[in-house]
């Protein structure tokens, strides 16, 4: 028999097209923005930030803003990914088990109860890192004590989470002054405007295990996307298996959402539009998620910056507005449903 | 593996809410064809998945070749089993020949690609089960009978020692029932084993070297099949007075 169109091959062609995608993002998304920047003037004198307006909003305002977009855009579509594998679920999120509640809560309660100053910085990233985590935890303690870790369990319980959770949330944001509720419903929106290259640093340090991590997975997530007997069958713990990747998958939906809020539609959007590209084959899906969700992330904030100029728009507003409509695209596109 | 890997049950025990399984205790040697056979709910299609390490068992032990089944290596599981199970899972989006290579999975090197003898190999298994126009197509697209076909290819790709076949020629039609009992024949005269569950007690009768009769989770009878399937036992097992001399034949 000849060689059918190998997964390998199409990995190489999805690599390569997102690879670019990304790299074009990168180089596009620092030099545009609310306010013009003389691009000569940026390489003239980089680093005299006093005296060079341009290379100040160039390597202080828009360069960690763009990468703080691709580390987060990034992660949340790989985790959108390992969840839609290890769930058999395609509407499967980066959110679907609890994390944007428990984030979204203890951000809230930092907001209502803490007092802002020198350490603001970090108590909202760590409460919101916190806060995601304990509800995985929780969430898989629960599916595990309701007999073990099957979708369908794991699903209840993050669903029900989510709404309890939820409920709580709200009684604090209703207990909430004004400009704490304000801050409230900013952070829900998404925030790159954060970005300093010491959140960086550490986004990035957190985030290389995971990404490494789950690109290793692609014939495990093949298997488990068949459902538990079928990778079993082949040698797969898939209890282990689905422990192991759920938990990773939240560690990098905890760290994005600490950084840059909970932003929406890029864990569902991205993996589908890969899947478009080169197949479910999960060997090509989660390095096509990692470039693309890195790029598109890039291209929505861009767009944020400049839709309506000078006013920037809050980067979960346009990812739920361009994910919206496409992900119907795709809902209605001939072939998706019978596939 | 020594050459006379066999797998062996021994006093296998296993509940949900209620016992499924009691005692039962099984050996298939190289070369020989074990049939599972009894009324819905029997106790056939968990046997088979403790068989297969699948589920483990609350008592006794599952050795295949002297060792306890859940103790391989996923590459020592894949030369030493295939496994077809029960109900085709639903696979959007994957092709045939995508479906067949995850048999091979294990034998890849960790971070290594399918290569031509992998194709080759996914390419002999859908043949051998008269599936090898199927190679392109989508797995979600196919018919039943299709898909048994391609997951069985993928059971045999690795040439594993056991073959654990539940429900084999469910959806299948006649004559592929009859050229697939060939190839079970085929693969017991290469010295595979085979442990099959089945409603076909015609096919039970062709191609089993013996056979056990489950009834609510215990072993009512077993051995020779011509010994085993006579009617007033059949009656006990299914639950019915409508087998008569020259059933089952």
């Amino acid at each position: 028999m000849s060689s059918p169109v190998t997964a390998r091959h199409r990995r190489a062609r999805v690599v390569l097209f997102s690879g670019t995608f990304l790299v074009v993002a990168l180089l596009v998304g620092p030099l545009v923005g609310a306010t013009d920047i003389d691009v000569g003037a940026v390489w003239s004198n980089p680093f005299d930030w006093a005296n060079n307006p341009s290379a100040a909003i160039f390597f202080m305002a828009r360069l960690p803003r763009v990468l703080l977009a691709a580390l987060v855009g990034g992660s949340l579509a790989l985790a959108g990914t390992t969840y839609q594998s290890l769930l058999r679920n395609p509407l499967a999120s980066p959110y679907t088990l609890g994390v944007t509640a428990g984030a979204s809560l203890m951000t809230f309660l930092v907001i209502r109860f803490l007092p802002g100053g020198g350490l603001a910085e970090f108590t909202v990233p760590v409460a919101a890192l916190i806060g995601a985590l304990a509800t995985t935890t929780l969430v898989m303690t629960l599916a595990t004590r309701a007999g073990g870790t099957p979708p369908t369990v794991l699903l209840l319980a993050g669903v029900t989470l989510n709404f309890t959770i939820g409920a709580a949330v709200l009684l604090v944001q209703y207990f909430a002054d004004y400009t704490a509720t304000a801050r409230m419903v900013r952070w829900m929106m998404g925030d790159l405007e954060g970005a300093t290259y010491r959140l960086l640093a550490i986004l990035f340090v957190a985030s290389l295990p995971a990404w490494v991590l789950l690109l290793r997975c692609g014939r495990t997530f093949n298997l488990m996307s068949l459902g538990l007997e079928e990778a079993q069958a082949q040698g797969i713990d898939a209890d282990r298996a689905t422990r192991r990747g759920l938990l990773l998958a939240s560690w990098l939906t905890g760290v994005a959402v600490a950084a840059a809020g909970p932003v929406g539609f890029v864990g569902i959007l991205v993996p589908h539009a890969v899947r478009l590209m080169g197949g479910v084959d999960y060997r090509v899906v989660l390095p096509g998620a990692l470039l693309g969700g890195a790029g598109f992330l890039v291209v929505c904030d861009i767009l944020a910056r400049v839709a309506i100029r000078p006013v920037e728009l809050p980067i979960g507003i346009l990812t739920a507005c361009l994910g919206g409509p496409f992900f119907l695209f795709l809902l209605l596109r001939r072939g998706f449903a019978r596939d | 593996m020594s050459a006379d890997a066999s797998l062996v049950a021994s006093s296998v025990t296993f509940s949900y809410d209620q016992p499924l399984l009691r005692d039962i205790s099984l050996r298939v040697v190289p070369g020989q064809c074990v049939a599972l056979i009894g009324a819905n709910g029997a106790g056939k299609t968990t046997l088979l998945r403790i068989l297969g390490g699948l589920l483990s068992p609350d008592s006794g032990v599952v050795r295949f070749d002297g060792r306890e089944i859940a103790s391989l290596s996923p590459v020592e599981r894949t030369a030493a089993l295939g496994y077809l199970p029960q109900r085709s899972p639903r696979a959007a989006g994957f092709a045939v020949h995508e479906m067949v290579l995850m048999g091979l999975y294990s034998l890849l090197p960790a971070r290594g690609w399918e290569g031509r003898a992998e194709w080759l190999a996914v390419g002999r298994a859908l043949r051998r089960v008269g599936a090898g126009h199927l190679l392109r197509r989508s797995f979600a697209t196919l018919s039943g009978g299709e898909q048994r076909r391609v997951l069985l290819a993928r059971a045999l790709v690795a040439r594993p020692a056991i073959l654990l076949l539940d429900e084999p020629l469910a959806a299948l039609d006649p004559g592929f029932v009859l050229e697939f009992t060939a190839t079970l024949a085929a693969l017991k005269d290469q010295g595979v084993a085979l442990v099959v569950s089945t409603h076909r007690l015609s096919f039970v009768q062709v191609l089993a070297d013996e056979v056990l009769v489950l009834q609510h989770g215990r072993v009512l009878d077993h051995g020779d099949p011509a010994a085993v399937l006579q009617p007033e036992l059949l009656n006990v097992a299914y639950g019915t007075q409508r087998f008569t001399a020259g059933d089952p034949a």
